[in-house]
């Protein structure tokens, strides 16, 4: 058997990055692309005026003009190859093959730095690569070279400064991410319901995650599951910190009078109002509010397999590690497969009814 | 990928839901199917003239300029006077194009009285008034005309597309979800196994492998359409919310329908997540 090759993959540093987008940045069209058919014609022209009306003259006219749209034939396959190569590599970052997407946007740079749009989105491609990778540094730098170039009013320059703010808070520059979440406070309403809205809100409550701000992220839970939803199944990951603040809270952290104020911390979706509760010690709300956390995590789960989740965010680990203490009801299934399908070791994508 | 081995797509029984419009006293008449036709007829024959005339102008010129100097003159003249005015029309359209892509989403209103004024001139390059048909048809699907939808990709996927091909697959895919929203079983089959054949990206695949579910189950091919649900709902996931929350509802209705309760609720569930509380759908 062959000697397996090690996996030698390494993302790039954040001052590879820095220089190889330095490098290809976008320059637009050139000015021989721009001109050249005008200047085609205007030689036609030319030689048929001086050139009178002689059969040479009109057979010379012809050749150039033949010439002129095979050339523009092959440019416009070369650009659709361009294109094509753009749009493989969006595929596999959809397939989450970070990696592979990632040595494509890289190499395919260079090559259309004459199409700004492609550029940019080829970039986008290259800086989500690079976050799911966890080369966060370099991520963010890829980040701000997309920012830096667009508007600060511009919808994918909010959208890549939401991204920017999660990647500053995944690798704990809580600082920057401050800064980053405090500007785009004042611009992120116009964006209600979109994923970008829906990827702010899971910024700012991981960042109430990492900073400890446990309460805070109880007290602010209203309608988490509707802000949250434009993520699609990466909602299941804001559920899980959420599941996590209810948690530590129950762990011990004493939880400020709203987190006792079951209508503000716990509805959603419909659920009525829960009646004023009397006095309640700190062992029914420590209970209570182990039941919220497990009734998060069910979320969770549900959208989520809880590798993806602790893979993403390894603090989460503490939820498992929770989960044996008597107060808090068992964790629901770890995994987001559906019940009744189950693999069957040794047949790959075979499926059987359990 | 070829529909005819894929027995979700099963030749489809005849049903008819009432169509969800929204009211449309506020909104411009429909663009006929008809009229779509004659305008990239117009579009195509005034390319065809301008050809025909420049190989005219260029051949046979040192002769006509002798012996016929009006005729080439008038020649000429047809020549630069269709340019002209395609290349025009062509760049205020190629001008507004983003813009209306923009405005489909954020101010219907104002895209359909661009749409409206583009669609007034002619000639254009026939690539151009394409994508122009191919927004339009995307903001009656926003607005939710479905029947105006189907006609109006029907019409254009009549025709040759040249050099734009790729947005025929985007229209397949309008066209069918329009077909399914309507209840129109048997254009939506016709339209899968259209999509069969066209060559698709991923995420395209992605959303006919939605479509094909949602036809399944309207069909009531239940069994088809949990086939390898595992695999299914993973694609659905990369959806966007909306569309993957319909999807799960509509394969929870086949697990329910199979007696698989469990599956059903936890499809549910997922599809309460993703989309919020159910709506009503019309497979």
């Amino acid at each position: 058997m062959p000697p397996t090759r090690p996996n030698l993959f390494a993302p790039p540093t954040p001052e590879q990055v820095r220089r190889h987008l330095e490098r290809h940045a976008a320059r637009g069209p050139s000015a021989l692309r721009l001109w050249a058919p005008l200047a085609i014609l205007i030689l036609v022209v030319g030689v048929l005026i001086l050139g009178g009306s002689s059969p040479v003259t009109v057979v010379g006219a012809w050749m150039v003009l033949g010439i002129a749209m095979l050339l523009r034939a092959m440019q416009r396959r070369w650009v659709q190859g361009l294109e094509a190569r753009a749009v493989r590599a969006q595929e596999l970052a959809l397939r989450r093959h970070w990696p592979q997407s990632l040595r494509l946007a890289w190499r395919a740079l260079p090559s259309i730095v004459s199409f700004p749009e492609l550029h940019a989105r080829l970039i986008a491609v290259i800086a989500h690569d690079l976050d799911q990778l966890k080369a966060y540094d370099s991520a963010i730098a890829a980040y701000d070279f997309l920012i830096e170039r667009l508007p600060a009013d511009h919808p994918a320059s909010v959208q890549f400064r939401v991204q920017r703010a999660l990647t500053e808070l995944a690798c704990d520059h809580l600082t920057d991410a401050d800064q980053t979440l405090r500007r785009l406070r004042s611009v992120i309403d116009p964006y209600h319901g979109t994923i970008t809205a829906a990827g702010y809100r899971l910024a700012t409550l991981l960042q109430q995650i990492r900073t400890n701000h446990f309460a805070d992220a109880v007290e602010d839970s209203d309608g988490l599951v509707d802000e949250l939803r434009p993520l699609g199944v990466d909602a299941g990951y804001g559920h899980a910190l959420l599941a996590l603040a209810f948690a530590r809270l129950a762990a011990g952290e004493p939880p400020p009078s709203q987190v006792i104020d079951e209508s503000s911390t716990t509805r959603s979706e419909g659920e009525p109002a829960a009646p004023a509760q009397p006095e309640v010690t700190p062992a029914e709300r420590s209970a209570e509010l182990r039941r919220k956390a497990g009734l998060w995590w069910s979320r969770a789960t549900l959208l989520l397999p809880v590798e993806a989740l602790l893979d993403r965010f390894p603090e989460l680990d503490y939820l498992l590690r929770a989960a044996p203490a008597p107060a808090l009801p068992p964790v629901p299934p770890a995994t987001s497969t559906p019940p009744e399908i189950r693999v069957v070791p040794g047949t790959p994508g075979a499926t059987s009814e359990a | 990928m070829n529909s005819a081995a894929n027995p979700s797509l099963l030749p489809p029984p005849t049903s008819g839901n009432p169509e969800t419009t929204v009211p449309r006293a506020a909104l411009i008449p429909a663009l006929e199917p008809k009229r779509v036709g004659h305008l990239l007829l117009i579009d195509s024959v005034a390319a065809t003239v301008v050809w025909v005339g420049i190989v005219l102008v260029l051949v046979l010129g040192w002769a006509w300029s002798d012996l016929a100097p009006a005729l080439w003159l008038a020649v000429t003249a047809l020549v630069f006077v269709l340019v002209f005015l395609t290349d025009y029309h062509t760049r205020s359209a190629w001008q507004q194009l983003p813009m209306i892509t923009a405005m489909v989403a954020q101010d219907p209103a104002g895209a359909e009285e661009r749409l409206t004024a583009l669609f007034r001139k002619a000639p254009m390059r026939r690539a151009i008034r394409v994508l122009l048909c191919h927004r339009l048809a995307l903001l009656r699907y926003r607005q939710q005309r479905f029947a105006e939808v189907a006609g109006l990709c029907q019409a254009v996927l009549a025709h040759p597309l040249g050099q734009i091909r790729q947005v025929r697959s985007d229209l397949l895919l309008m066209m069918v979800d329009a077909q399914l929203q309507r209840g129109e079983l048997a254009g939506a089959y016709a339209g899968l196994a259209e999509l069969g054949q066209a060559g698709l990206n991923f995420p395209e695949q992605l959303q006919r492998e939605a479509m094909q579910i949602r036809y399944a189950v309207a069909a009531a091919h239940y069994e088809s359409a949990l086939q390898d649900v595992q695999r299914k709902i993973a694609h659905v996931e990369l959806l966007p919310a909306p569309q993957a929350a319909d999807v799960h509802r509509v394969l929870a209705i086949a697990a329910r329908r199979t007696g698989r309760a469990r599956l059903a609720a936890w499809l549910d569930e997922r599809g309460q997540l993703l989309g919020g509380p159910s709506r009503a759908w019309s497979a």
